[in-house]
C-alpha cells in the first residue's frame, strides 16, 4: 500500500464509519436495547455495591441505622448475584454479537471480493485480500462495533453513577481523586499508539522472516550445492535480530499500560488517604463513608482502561474498514445475462489491442480469424504476449468494443452465462484447490458420470489415477503440492472439458501432455467433439504441425499467420525462432 | 530429561540477569503489600488521633511505596522480556543451523511451512513459558504467602474470611482449565482453516468466474464463515461465564468479610482497618491468582513445542564428513560412478547397478523420462545423498572421504526452480561486487547489481531470473557445474540466448546438464539416456541418431522429424 493510501487510512472519522455501524446493527434491534438496557443495570448494581459498605461499618461502629448488619450484608449477597446474572448476559450478549459482527463483515466483502476484476486482484494481490478478510473484517472489528462501543458506555454509566455517589459522600474528597484519572485514559491511548506500531514492526519482521525461511527451505538443494549457508545465516540473524528489539520495544510499551491500571490507580489511595484522613479526623465524613469512597474510587479504574482501549482501537478499526471500503469500491465485473448467445464458436480478432495494468500495450492490433472447429495454435518467444491473446479472447482483460467477436457476436455484447458455459481455458499455472481431484475438476458442478468419465480420459488424467492413493477422491495438497506439475495442468484440462465447451484455450500445456501422449490427446479431443475451436499456445513442433492455422506474435504483434506447411516455407521469424529444430 | 529442563540451557548464560530480575520483582511484591497495610493504619491510627501530620506522613510514605514499587517492577518485567528474547534468538539460531545443515531427505519428508512452525512457533511458546509462567511464579506465590501471613499478624480472626476464596477460585481454574481449552482450540482451527480457504478462493477466483462457478465458491467460504462465527459463539460466552463466578465469589468474599468482620468489630475483637485490610487484600490476590489459572495451558503448549523442538535437534544428519576428509579443489581427471545403486526408503531401486565416467573438462548431458533416475543421480553426484551400493569416486578419491564443504565449495548448481531472495541483485551472488559483476558480464546480462528483487524477482522476466541463477552458480567459479532442467521452463528463443551465454561459461568447466527435452544437450559431448534406473544408451548426438535407438525414437517424437 503506498504512502498515500495510509494517509487516507489515518483520517479517519466516525462519519465514514457510519455506514458500516447501519449495516452491522440493522436487523438487531432488540439485541441493541437488550444490550443498553442491561448496560444501565450493570452500571448501577456495580455502584451500589460498594455504597453498602459504610452503612455495615456505620453500625460496627454501634451508630443506629435503619438496617441491620445481617440484613445489609443479605443485601449485598442479593446484588452481588443480580450482577453475577446481569453482567453475564450483558458480557455474552455483546461476544456473540463480536462474532457475528466479524461474520457479516467477511460475508460482505467476500461477496464484493468475487465481482472485483481480475486486474483489480492482481493490483491488490491475493495476500493483502486475505488478509483485508480475515484481518480487517476480524476480531479487532467485529470487538470494536460492539463491544467497544458498549463497554465504552457501559464505563460511563458507571464512572457517571459513581462519582455521583463520591459526590454525595464529598465534593472535596472526589475532587482530589477523580482529578488525576483521565491522565490514565490519555496515557493509555498515547502509549497503545506507539505499540499498534512497533506491533505492526514485528509483524513485518515475522512476515520477512517467513518469507525469507520459505525460500530457503523450498530451494535448500541450490543454497546447499552453491554454498550459500552463511550468507543465508547473516541474513537471517540480521532479521532476527531486527524482530527481537521490536519485540522489546513493543513489550516496554505493553508492560507500562499494565503497570498504569495495576498500580498507576493507586495514587488516588494518596489522594484518599490524606483528604479523606483529614476530613474524617474533623469530622465531616465518617470511616464508614471513607471505606465507601475506596470502593468506589476501584469502580473507576477498568471504566478508564476500557475508555482507553476505544481510542486507542478506535484509529485502528478506522483504518480497517476503511481498507474493506476500498476493497468493495474497486474495479468490478457485472455479468452480462441479457446478451446474445451465439450460434457456434468462432473467433474473429479485429485490431485487437490488450494493455497491462501499468497501460503499456502488450498486443498489438492483432487481427486473426479462428474458424469454428479449427485448430489455432500461437507462437512466438516468452513476452510476445500470446497468454494475454487468450486472456483477451477468455474476457479476463478488458478489450475496446468491435475488436473481439464470437460467433459473430462482439464480447460486449456476448451473453455471459453463454460464456461461462462454453469458453475454458487450460492455464499454464493451474489454480487447484486443497479439496479432492474430482472436486477440482466439477467445481461444484452437475455433470453425469459419464461426462466426467470422458474428460479425466481425455485430458490423459486417467493414467495417473491408479498412481494416486484414493483416485478421483485423492486430497490435492495446499496449491496442488501433492500433484506434479503435469498431473495439475491434466486436472485443468479435465475441468475444462468436463462442461463440453465450444471453445477451449489452452496455454503451453506441454508439461501436460509428454511427446508420447499428445497425439493421443489431440486425437481423443477431435473423437468428443469435432465442432470443437482449439486455440493452444505452444512451443512445440508437433503441436504446430497438427494445427489448421499458425499465428506467430513477436513483441505483441501478429507477424506472421497462415497454415504451417505454408510458413515451413516462407522462412522468416517462424522459422528463425524454430531454425535449431527445424536443422 | 524433561524436555524443558534439557532447553533451560539456553538461559544459563543469563544466570545473573535472571537472578537480579526476580529480586527486583520479588521487592516489588513486597511492597505491593504494604500499601493496604498503610491505609489501615491511616484508619486505626492517625484519624481516631487527629494526627494531621500523621496522616501526610502516611499519604506520602504510600507514595514512596508505590513509585519503588513501579520502577523495580517495570524493570524486572523489561529485563525478563530482553533475556528471553536474547534466548530466543539463540534457540531460533540452533534450530536454523540444524535445519540447514540437515540432510536432504529430511528437507523432502518435511514442507518448509513446517519447518517455518519449528523455527517461529514452537520456539516462540519457550519465550511464553518464561515470561508468563518461570519468571512471574514465585512472585505470584510469594504475594499471596506474604498476604497470609501479614493478615495473621495483624488481624488473625479476619484471615479465615479472607481466604476461603482460595480453594473456590482454585476449582473454578482447574475446571476452566480442563474444559475450556477444545472450544477455543476449535475456534483457532475453523479460524486458520477459513483463512486457509480464503486464500484459496481468492486466488481462484478468475478461474472460478470463467467456469461460472463464483456462487458456488460464495457458498464454500460462507460454510465455512458460518462455521466460525458458531465455533466463536460457543467459545466466547465461555470467558463471561468463568469471570463472572469469580466476581461472585470475590463479592461474597467482601460480603463476608464486612458481615462477620462488622460483628467482630461491634465486639471490640477487630479494628475497622483490619477489616479494610482485609477488602484490599481480597482485590490483590485476584489477578495473581487469574495468572496461575492460566499457566496449565501455557506449560502444556510449551511442554508440546519443548518436545518437537528437542525431537529435531536430537535427529542428526547422516550425511557427514568422515573423519579425516581429503580437500577437493578442482576436477582434473574424472568422475567415475561405479556400480552404484539407490534406493528411497528401501523401496523399489530407482539406481540399479549404475556405472558411468565424466572426464574433466567434458560436457556430459543426462536424458530420460521422469523417473528414470536423473535427478537421483544428481543428487548423488553433489552428495546431497548417500548411494546403497557401490561408489562415485571424484578424480580416484571416493565421495565420502572428501570434505562436503569443499565439494560445494566447487560445484555450482543451476535448478529447474528459480530461486531468489527478496533483496539486490548482488545479495542473490553472494554480496562479492567484483565476482557478481564479473559473472554479469560473462552472461551477458546486463543488470544493476543494487537493482531489487521484488518478491522472487517478479519484476524480471523470466529468462532473467533464469539467467541470475546461471550467474550464481558461477560466481564461486566452480570446476563443476550442474544445470538441472535450467532451461526446461523456458521457450526455444530465450533457451537460445542462454546457450550462446553458456558457450562462455562453460570454458574450461566440466558441466553436467539434466534435461528431459533432447535439443537442450544436443550439443554435449557424450549424453546418457537412462531409462528406470539403468543407462540405455550413450554416445554423441550424431551417434545416438545413427544408431537408431531410443533416443532416435525420442528425438523423432520431440522434435518433429525434421533432421
Amino acid at each position: 500500500m503506498d504512502e498515500a493510501q495510509r494517509e487516507l487510512d489515518e483520517s479517519v472519522g466516525i462519519g465514514r464509519m457510519w455506514h458500516w455501524f447501519r449495516f452491522f446493527w440493522r436487523g438487531h434491534l432488540f439485541v441493541l436495547i437488550l444490550i443498553l438496557v442491561l448496560s444501565v443495570v450493570t452500571a448501577a448494581l456495580s455502584v451500589v455495591f460498594p455504597w453498602l459498605w459504610q452503612f455495615i461499618i456505620a453500625e460496627a461502629e454501634g451508630a443506629e441505622t435503619a438496617l441491620s448488619i445481617r440484613t445489609l450484608a443479605g443485601w449485598m449477597v442479593a446484588v452481588g448475584a443480580a450482577q453475577m446474572l446481569v453482567y453475564f448476559v450483558l458480557q455474552g450478549a455483546r461476544s456473540v454479537m463480536n462474532a457475528r459482527i466479524e461474520w457479516l463483515a467477511r460475508r460482505r466483502v467476500f461477496g464484493e471480493v468475487v465481482r472485483m476484476t481480475s486486474r483489480a486482484h492482481r493490483a491488490y494481490g491475493v495476500g493483502d485480500i486475505v488478509t483485508r478478510l480475515s484481518d480487517d473484517a476480524g476480531e479487532k472489528t467485529g470487538w470494536f462495533v460492539c463491544s467497544g462501543v458498549f463497554r465504552s458506555i457501559e464505563s460511563a454509566l458507571v464512572v457517571v453513577a459513581s462519582i455521583a455517589l463520591m459526590l454525595r459522600i464529598d465534593q472535596f474528597v472526589t475532587a482530589c481523586i477523580i482529578l488525576p484519572l483521565p491522565l490514565l485514559i490519555i496515557g493509555q491511548a498515547f502509549v497503545q499508539g506507539a505499540m499498534g506500531r512497533e506491533y505492526a514492526k514485528v509483524q513485518r519482521a515475522i512476515s520477512g522472516i517467513n518469507d525469507e525461511l520459505s525460500v530457503v527451505f523450498s530451494g535448500i538443494r541450490v543454497v546447499r550445492a552453491n554454498q550459500m549457508e552463511d550468507q543465508v545465516r547473516s541474513r537471517f540473524q540480521s532479521q532476527l535480530e531486527s524482530q527481537s528489539t521490536s519485540e522489546v520495544s513493543a513489550a516496554k510499551l505493553q508492560q507500562t499500560v499494565w503497570l498504569m491500571y495495576g498500580y498507576g490507580w493507586q495514587f488516588a489511595m494518596v489522594a484518599l488517604i490524606i483528604a479523606g484522613g483529614w476530613k474524617a479526623i474533623s469530622g465531616e465524613i465518617t470511616v464508614g463513608e471513607l471505606v465507601s469512597l475506596e470502593g468506589l474510587t476501584m469502580t473507576l479504574v477498568w471504566p478508564m482502561f476500557d475508555f482507553g482501549m476505544f481510542v486507542s482501537r478506535f484509529k485502528q478499526v478506522g483504518a480497517a474498514l476503511f481498507r474493506l471500503d476500498a476493497l468493495i469500491e474497486s474495479e468490478s465485473i457485472t455479468p452480462n445475462i441479457s446478451g446474445d448467445c451465439p450460434s457456434d464458436a468462432s473467433v474473429s480478432l479485429r485490431n485487437l489491442s490488450v494493455r497491462t495494468d501499468d497501460g503499456e500495450e502488450i498486443v498489438r492490433n492483432v487481427s486473426v480469424e479462428i474458424d469454428s472447429g479449427s485448430l489455432v495454435a500461437v507462437v512466438g518467444s516468452v513476452g510476445a504476449g500470446k497468454s494475454q491473446l487468450l486472456r483477451a479472447i477468455l474476457r479476463d482483460i478488458p478489450v475496446a468494443p468491435r475488436t473481439l467477436f464470437i460467433g459473430g457476436i462482439p464480447s460486449e455484447a456476448l451473453n455471459s452465462e453463454w460464456a461461462f458455459d462454453n469458453v475454458a481455458i487450460v492455464p499454464q499455472d493451474p489454480v487447484l484447490l486443497s479439496t479432492t481431484i474430482k472436486e477440482n475438476i466439477l467445481l461444484g458442478r452437475d455433470v453425469s458420470e459419464e461426462d466426467l468419465l470422458k474428460a479425466i480420459s481425455v485430458s490423459r488424467l486417467e493414467s495417473d489415477l491408479p498412481m494416486l492413493v484414493d483416485g478421483l477422491a485423492t486430497m490435492v495438497g495446499e496449491r496442488g503440492v501433492t500433484l506434479s506439475g503435469g498431473q495439475q495442468q491434466r486436472v485443468a484440462i479435465a475441468r475444462a472439458l468436463v462442461g463440453n465447451p465450444s471453445l477451449l484455450l489452452l496455454d503451453d500445456p506441454t508439461s501436460a501432455l509428454d511427446a508420447d501422449t499428445e497425439a493421443q490427446f489431440w486425437a481423443s479431443l477431435i473423437e468428443i467433439d469435432s465442432s470443437l475451436t482449439t486455440v493452444v499456445v505452444t512451443h512445440r513442433i508437433s503441436t504446430i504441425e497438427r494445427s489448421d492455422s499458425v499465428v506467430v506474435m513477436d513483441a505483441g504483434e501478429v507477424v506472421q499467420q497462415g497454415p504451417y506447411a505454408q510458413l515451413k516455407l516462407e522462412g522468416g521469424a517462424f522459422a528463425r525462432v524454430y531454425k535449431r529444430c527445424l536443422a | 530429561m524433561h524436555p524443558l529442563l534439557k532447553l533451560s540451557s539456553l538461559f544459563r548464560p543469563h544466570k545473573r540477569q535472571i537472578v537480579l530480575c526476580q529480586i527486583a520483582l520479588l521487592l516489588g511484591v513486597g511492597l505491593n503489600l504494604i500499601g493496604p497495610v498503610l491505609l489501615a493504619y491511616a484508619i486505626d491510627e492517625n484519624i481516631p488521633a487527629g494526627d494531621g501530620r500523621g496522616l501526610l506522613i502516611t499519604g506520602a510514605l504510600f507514595s514512596l511505596v508505590l513509585i519503588t514499587n513501579i520502577a523495580l517492577t517495570l524493570w524486572a518485567r523489561i529485563g525478563a522480556e530482553k533475556v528471553a528474547q536474547s534466548a530466543l534468538v539463540d534457540l531460533k539460531k540452533e534450530l536454523y543451523d540444524h535445519l540447514l545443515d540437515h540432510d536432504l531427505s529430511f528437507h523432502d519428508q518435511h514442507t518448509s511451512g513446517q519447518l517455518i512452525t519449528r523455527i517461529q512457533g514452537d520456539a516462540s511458546s519457550m519465550r511464553v513459558l518464561f515470561t508468563e509462567v518461570i519468571f512471574h511464579l514465585p512472585a505470584d506465590l510469594v504475594t499471596l504467602i506474604g498476604m497470609f501471613a501479614i493478615i495473621t499478624i495483624k488481624a488473625p480472626n479476619i484471615a479465615i474470611l479472607v481466604f476461603w476464596v482460595i480453594p473456590i477460585y482454585i476449582v473454578a481454574f482447574l475446571l476452566f482449565g480442563k474444559y475450556s481449552p477444545p472450544f477455543f482450540m476449535r475456534v483457532r482451527t475453523v479460524t486458520s482453516k477459513l483463512t486457509g480457504f480464503l486464500s484459496e478462493y481468492v486466488r481462484a477466483i478468475p478461474t472460478l468466474r470463467s467456469f461460472g462457478r463464483i456462487g458456488w465458491a460464495i457458498d464454500q467460504v460462507e460454510k465455512m464463515n458460518l462455521e466460525v462465527f458458531k465455533r466463536q459463539s460457543a467459545a466466547f460466552l465461555i470467558p463471561p461465564l468463568y469471570f463472572n463466578t469469580l466476581f461472585f465469589v470475590r463479592a461474597l468474599g467482601f460480603s463476608g468479610v464486612l458481615y462477620f468482620g462488622a460483628l467482630s468489630v461491634e465486639s471490640g475483637e477487630v479494628s475497622i482497618g483490619s477489616l479494610v485490610l482485609g477488602l484490599g487484600y481480597l482485590r490483590l490476590m485476584f489477578s495473581p491468582l487469574m495468572r496461575l489459572s492460566f499457566h496449565q495451558s501455557t506449560v502444556e503448549r510449551a511442554k508440546a513445542s519443548a518436545i518437537r523442538i528437542a525431537g529435531l535437534l536430537d535427529d542428526h544428519p547422516s550425511v557427514v564428513d568422515c573423519d579425516s576428509p581429503s580437500q577437493f579443489l578442482a576436477l582434473t581427471k574424472a568422475i567415475d560412478v561405479e556400480n552404484v545403486s539407490f534406493s528411497y526408503d528401501s523401496d523399489a531401486l530407482v539406481l540399479k547397478n549404475i556405472s558411468l565416467s565424466i572426464k574433466a573438462g567434458s560436457n556430459v548431458g543426462i536424458v530420460g523420462a521422469t523417473g528414470s533416475g536423473k535427478s537421483s543421480l544428481l543428487n548423488l553426484l553433489l552428495r546431497f545423498r548417500d548411494p546403497k551400493q557401490g561408489q562415485i569416486v571424484f578424480d580416484g578419491v571416493p565421495l565420502k572421504e572428501i570434505s562436503i564443504a569443499s565439494l560445494r565449495g566447487s560445484t555450482g548448481l543451476v535448478h529447474q526452480d528459480v530461486l531468489l531472495f527478496p533483496g539486490t541483485v548482488l545479495d542473490n551472488l553472494g554480496g562479492d561486487r567484483v565476482l557478481a559483476q564479473r559473472a554479469l558480464d560473462l552472461l551477458g546480462l546486463e543488470l544493476s547489481l543494487d537493482s531489487n528483487l521484488s518478491l522472487g524477482g517478479q519484476n524480471l522476466s523470466r529468462g532473467e531470473r533464469q539467467l541470475i541463477t546461471f550467474a550464481r552458480a558461477i560466481v564461486g567459479d566452480p570446476s563443476l557445474l550442474i544445470l538441472d532442467e535450467a532451461t526446461s521452463a523456458i521457450d526455444p528463443a530465450t533457451e537460445e540466448r542462454i546457450q550462446e551465454a553458456l558457450g562462455a561459461i562453460l570454458e574450461g568447466r566440466t558441466t553436467v546438464t539434466v534435461a528431459h527435452r533432447l535439443s537442450t544437450v544436443r550439443g554435449c559431448d557424450n549424453i546418457f539416456l537412462m531409462s528406470q534406473g539403468v543407462i540405455e544408451e550413450s554416445g554423441n548426438h550424431d551417434d545416438l541418431l545413427k544408431k537408431g535407438g531410443e533416443y532416435a525414437k525420442l528425438w523423432e517424437l520431440q522434435e518433429g522429424a525434421i533432421s
